[in-house]
C-alpha cells in the first residue's frame, strides 16, 4: 500500500515560502513555517530566496487511504485529533512514525520516512 | 446459549450476566459474601476464559465459554502457553466524557449535546468500564474484547453511590444480598426462599424484617440466620437469605482520580456518605482480609488517617478499591475518637487489567530500517539495535569482514549517520560558534573532523564538516546524535539571530562506505570522475548514481563514503559488489567496524565517551582550536585546561587476554579506572582496548590490573598511527 514518493524539500524564509512559485494543483506539506514538502518534482519549484535549499527527495512512503480505510486504521493507530479542515496538512505520530497526512474530503494521503515504511505498511494490514 | 462450569454445562440467555447464570443453576460462584450485582464487591470475582479478577456481575453470560471460581486467594496464573489476544486500542477525541449511564448520567449526556458538544458516555453495565482517568484529561475505558481513550475537556462523573457492605462477623456465607441484587434477583424469577431484611430495605421485596441492629450471620457455608440487636437483648431471625440496607456511599474514585482536573460530579455520586455502625470484630476490608482487630492495632500505633491506614494495612489496596472497606474505615477512625476523614487517594487503575489490557496500543519503539536492509536480511546478517537503527551486526564471519576490510575492500552501510545542509548568509559564524574549530580555514571541497562541545566543555557528538560552497556546508553526526545535533544547531543559530536553513537528510540520502586498500581501485571502475584527495570531498557520478563523496577513514584503511538518494542505495551497493568481485569484495557489519576502528583509536560517542569527556580527557586537544573565536564550550575549557587532569582516555594494551568492556582497572590496591572498548587485534597480536585511566596518588600508572591480568598503558593509537594507509 505505501510506496515510493519522489518529492521536493525546501527549506527557506518563512515569507519566501508563502509566496514559493508553485503550480496550483500540487499538494505542499508545511512542515514546519521554514520547511515544505512539496509532491512534485524540484524542476516545476522556484522560491525567491536565493539561499533555499530546494532538492529532490526520495526519503519517503506514502499512500493514498479512502475514509472507509482510514478511519479504522487512525483509530487504531493515532492519538491525537486530526484538524476538521478540508483540505488540510497535519503531522505527529502514526503508528509509532513520525507521520505527514493530506486530509481530502473524501480521500487521505499519509506520508512516512521510508526507513519506517515497512513497520507502518504492517500496521496498515499491508 | 451456555458456558463451561467446573465440568457443568450452565444455560445462559443473552440478556443476563454470567452472575445470574450461575445464581440461576444454584451456584455462588464467589466464597460467601453479600452480592449487590452491581461491580462494587469482589463476592463474584471469577475466572473467565482464562482471565482472573471478573466480576461475574458485569460480564455478559454470551461472551463466556469457560468460567471457574476464584475464591478468597489469589487465583492460580493462566498457563503460560494460553496465547494472550492482542487488544486493540480506538483513539477517541470528544468535548465531554460522561461516565454513568443512568439518570443523572444521560441528563449530562443531553446537556452537553443542547450544547453543542460532543460527548462520550460509558456504562459498566453495558460493557464500558472506566479503568482510569489520567491528566489531559484521558479517560481509559475497558470494553469486553478492547479498549478505548478517549481524550476530553470535560469529564462528568455520574457513577452513583454503592450500597454499604455488611462487615460483621459472618459476612462471607453465601445467601447474603444487597437490596438492589436482590431486587434484580427476585426479578429474574430467582427464589430467595425465606427472605429476612435488615436495615432499610425497601418493603417490595416481600422479606421478613429482622428487628432492631445487625450483629452477625450464623450458617454452615450458607446462611442459615441473622442475629441483630434489640433493646432486650440479642434476637435470633431464621431464613434463607438475609438483604441488608445500611445506607449509600457516593462511588467517587474516579471523580478523585480526576482531581484537579476538569471534573465535575452530578447525581448520586454528590450524595453525602452514610457512615455505617462500626462493628466490633469482623473483617473490615475483604479484598485483603483485613480485620477491626489489625486496624486497632496500627491505630495504637499512631496510623491515624486514612492514608496511613490504608498503607499500614493495605485495606482499599483490593480489587474493589475500597468499595466496601472505605465506609468502615472512616466509620473506624472516627468511633476511635478522630474526626471524620474523606476518602483516600484514588488512582489509576480502577480494576484489574490483563497485561494484554495493558499494553494495549503500546509497540516496541520503532527502529528506523536503511534502504538496504533487504539487501543485509538477504545476506544472512544477524541485525541489531544500534541508535535507533536496525544494523548488520555481522554476516556470520566477523573475521572474514575484518580482513577484508585491512587487505581487500569492503562495503558498510553507514546510512545510518546524522546528514545535514546548512547554507545562508551566516553558516559560517554559526558553525564557528558551533564546532571548536576554525571553520573560515575549510575551503570548498575540504572537510574535517570536528567534536561539537556544551556548555560546560563536554562532548556532545562528533562528525564531519564539509564546505560545498562559501556559504554551504554539509553535517554528518553520529547515527544516534543526529536529532539533537540538529536541535542544537537550530536552537543556538535563533539564538544568535544568524539567517541559515537547515535541512536534515539523515532518513533522505543513504550513505556506503566503500573501504580497503583496493577500494580506489574498485570505485575507479565505477565512474569517470576523479576521486577526492584524503579529506576532500564531491559530488560524481558512481555507478550511474550522484553521489557526494566523501574520503574520510574511520576503519583506518582507505575509504569513500558514499551520501546518495536513498532511492539508490540498492542499485549502487550491487553495483560496487559487482565491481569489486575479482577481489572478494564482502560486506563488514558493526563488529568487525567497531574492531577496525578501536585498532585506529577512533572513540564512539557513547562508547568511549562519558557525559564528562573534555577533549581534554579524550586525548582529542587537537581538535580543539582555542585561537579561534568564540565558540560554544570555550570558557570552560579554558578554566578546565588550568586544572590538573585527573583521568583521560587512553590505550591499553595485554599480551595474551581480550578485556571484557567495563572492566575495572587496578593500580595495586587502588581503583584506576574502566575499560571502554576492547578487543583482540588479529593484526597486532595482541589484545587493545580503549580505558578511561584516573589518576593513583597523583599520577597515572603505567600499568594497570584488569580481572587478573597485566596490561599496559599506551598511546591510544594501535594500528598505523601515522595514517599513512587513510591517506594512501
Amino acid at each position: 500500500m505505501l510506496e515510493p514518493l519522489l518529492l521536493t524539500r525546501i527549506v527557506s524564509t518563512p515569507a519566501a515560502l508563502d509566496t514559493a512559485d508553485i503550480p496550483a494543483e500540487v499538494i505542499v506539506l508545511r512542515t514546519a513555517p521554514d520547511e515544505a514538502l512539496v509532491l512534485a518534482d524540484s524542476s516545476t519549484i522556484s522560491v525567491d530566496d536565493p539561499h533555499a535549499i530546494i532538492v529532490d527527495d526520495t526519503g519517503w512512503h506514502g499512500a493514498w487511504m479512502s475514509w472507509d480505510q482510514a478511519i479504522p486504521f487512525l483509530q487504531a493507530n493515532c492519538a491525537w485529533e486530526l484538524p476538521a479542515e478540508r483540505p488540510s496538512m497535519a503531522q505527529g505520530r502514526v503508528a509509532d512514525a513520525p507521520a505527514k497526512l493530506w486530509l481530502e474530503d473524501d480521500r487521505m494521503l499519509i506520508v512516512v520516512p521510508h526507513v519506517m515504511a515497512r513497520d507502518v505498511a504492517d500496521r496498515m494490514g499491508s | 446459549m451456555s458456558f463451561e462450569y467446573e465440568g457443568q454445562t450452565i444455560p445462559t440467555s443473552a440478556d443476563e450476566s454470567v452472575l445470574l447464570s450461575l445464581l440461576r443453576a444454584g451456584i455462588h460462584p464467589g466464597s460467601g459474601g453479600p452480592l449487590c450485582f452491581e461491580g462494587d464487591c469482589p463476592n463474584c470475582l471469577c475466572t473467565i476464559d482464562d482471565v482472573s479478577y471478573v466480576r461475574s456481575c458485569q460480564t455478559p453470560a454470551e461472551v463466556a465459554v469457560e468460567v471457574s471460581p476464584h475464591g478468597r486467594d489469589a487465583p492460580p496464573l493462566p498457563p503460560l502457553d494460553a496465547g494472550a489476544p492482542a487488544i486493540a486500542v480506538d483513539y477517541r477525541v470528544a468535548d465531554v466524557v460522561v461516565i454513568g449511564g443512568g439518570e443523572s448520567g444521560l441528563q449530562a449526556c443531553a446537556a452537553a449535546e443542547a450544547n453543542g458538544r460532543s460527548v462520550e458516555c460509558f456504562d459498566a453495565s453495558t460493557g464500558h468500564d472506566v479503568v482510569a482517568i489520567y491528566p489531559g484529561p484521558l479517560v481509559l475505558v475497558r470494553t469486553h474484547g478492547g479498549m478505548i481513550e478517549v481524550e476530553c475537556d470535560e469529564i462528568v462523573v455520574a457513577t452513583g453511590a454503592a450500597e454499604i457492605h455488611p462487615v460483621v462477623p459472618g459476612s462471607d456465607l453465601e445467601g447474603l444480598w444487597m437490596p438492589r441484587a436482590a431486587r434484580k434477583a427476585v426479578d429474574a424469577g430467582l427464589d430467595l426462599g425465606q427472605l429476612v431484611s435488615v436495615g432499610n430495605v425497601p418493603d417490595a421485596l416481600g422479606a421478613t424484617a429482622a428487628p432492631g441492629e445487625l450483629v452477625r450471620f450464623v450458617g454452615d457455608h450458607t446462611v442459615s440466620a441473622v442475629i441483630t440487636a434489640t433493646a432486650d437483648g440479642e434476637v435470633e431471625t431464621p431464613c434463607d437469605n438475609v438483604v441488608v440496607g445500611l445506607g449509600l456511599h457516593p462511588r467517587t474514585g474516579l471523580a478523585r482520580m480526576g482531581n484537579g482536573m476538569n471534573v465535575r460530579v452530578v447525581g448520586d455520586a454528590l450524595l453525602d456518605a452514610d457512615i455505617p455502625t462500626c462493628p466490633p470484630e469482623g473483617i473490615a476490608c475483604p479484598c485483603s482480609n483485613v480485620t477491626f482487630e489489625q486496624l486497632d492495632n496500627l491505630h495504637d500505633r499512631g496510623f491515624t488517617h486514612m492514608e496511613l491506614l490504608k498503607r499500614g494495612s493495605l485495606a482499599g489496596t483490593g480489587t474493589c478499591q475500597g468499595s466496601v472497606c472505605t465506609p468502615y474505615l472512616r466509620s473506624f477512625l472516627q468511633d476511635r475518637g478522630q474526626a471524620l476523614q474523606a476518602p483516600f487517594t484514588a488512582r489509576p487503575v480502577a480494576r484489574q487489567l490483563t497485561l494484554s489490557e495493558m499494553a494495549a496500543g503500546s509497540h516496541l519503539p520503532k527502529l528506523a530500517r536503511t534502504a538496504l536492509d533487504d539487501v543485509h536480511r538477504s545476506l544472512g546478517a544477524r541485525m541489531d539495535r544500534m541508535g535507533g537503527w536496525w544494523r548488520p551486526w555481522t554476516y556470520g564471519d566477523t573475521e572474514a569482514e575484518y580482513t577484508a576490510v585491512r587487505e581487500r575492500v569492503s562495503l558498510g552501510d553507514v546510512s545510518t549517520l546524522g546528514k545535514m545542509i546548512v547554507t545562508g548568509p551566516d553558516a559560517e559564524a554559526t558553525l564557528q560558534r558551533i564546532f571548536p574549530t576554525n571553520v573560515s580555514t575549510i575551503k570548498p571541497g575540504r572537510s574535517r573532523y570536528v567534536l561539537m562541545l556544551d556548555e560546560r566543555g563536554y562532548v556532545l557528538d562528533d562528525g564531519m564538516i564539509a564546505r560545498e560552497h562559501d556559504d554551504t556546508f554539509f553535517l554528518t553526526f553520529t547515527s544516534g546524535g543526529a536529532s539533537m545535533s540538529e536541535m542544537w544547531i537550530r536552537d543556538w543559530s535563533a539564538s544568535w539571530g544568524h539567517d541559515i536553513r537547515i535541512l536534515n537528510q539523515t532518513l533522505s540520502l543513504g550513505a556506503i562506505n566503500i573501504t580497503g586498500p583496493k577500494a580506489a581501485e574498485v570505485l575507479a571502475r565505477a565512474t569517470d570522475d576523479e576521486l577526492p584527495p584524503f579529506l576532500g570531498h564531491s559530488t560524481l557520478t558512481i555507478a550511474g548514481v550522484e553521489c557526494k563523496v566523501f574520503r574520510l577513514s574511520f576503519t583506518g584503511e582507505l575509504s569513500f563514503e558514499l551520501h546518495h538518494p536513498a532511492a539508490d542505495s540498492v542499485k549502487l551497493w550491487t553495483a560496487l559488489m559487482e565491481l569489486g568481485a575479482d577481489h572478494d569484495i564482502r560486506p563488514h557489519g558493526i563488529e568487525a567496524l567497531f574492531r577496525l576502528r578501536l585498532e585506529k583509536g577512533h572513540i564512539i560517542i557513547g562508547q568511549d565517551t562519558d557525559y564528562d569527556a573534555s577533549p581534554r580527557r579524550l586525548q582529542h586537544e587537537w581538535a580543539v582550536n582555542m585561537n579561534t573565536g568564540d565558540f560554544i564550550g570555550r570558557t570552560a575549557t579554558e578554566r578546565t585546561n588550568r586544572i590538573p587532569l585527573d583521568k583521560k582516555l587512553v590505550g591499553i594494551e595485554t599480551d595474551g587476554d581480550t578485556l571484557v568492556d567495563g572492566a575495572v582497572m587496578w593500580s595495586g590496591t587502588e581503583f584506576a579506572g574502566t575499560v571502554s572498548s576492547s578487543m583482540w587485534s588479529p593484526t597486532l597480536g595482541k589484545g587493545v582496548a580503549l580505558a578511561w585511566l584516573e589518576t593513583v596518588t597523583g599520577a597515572f600508572p603505567e600499568t594497570v590490573r584488569i580481572d587478573g591480568v597485566e596490561a599496559r598503558v599506551v598511546p591510544p593509537h594501535f594500528y598505523d598511527p601515522e595514517g599513512s594507509r587513510a591517506r594512501a
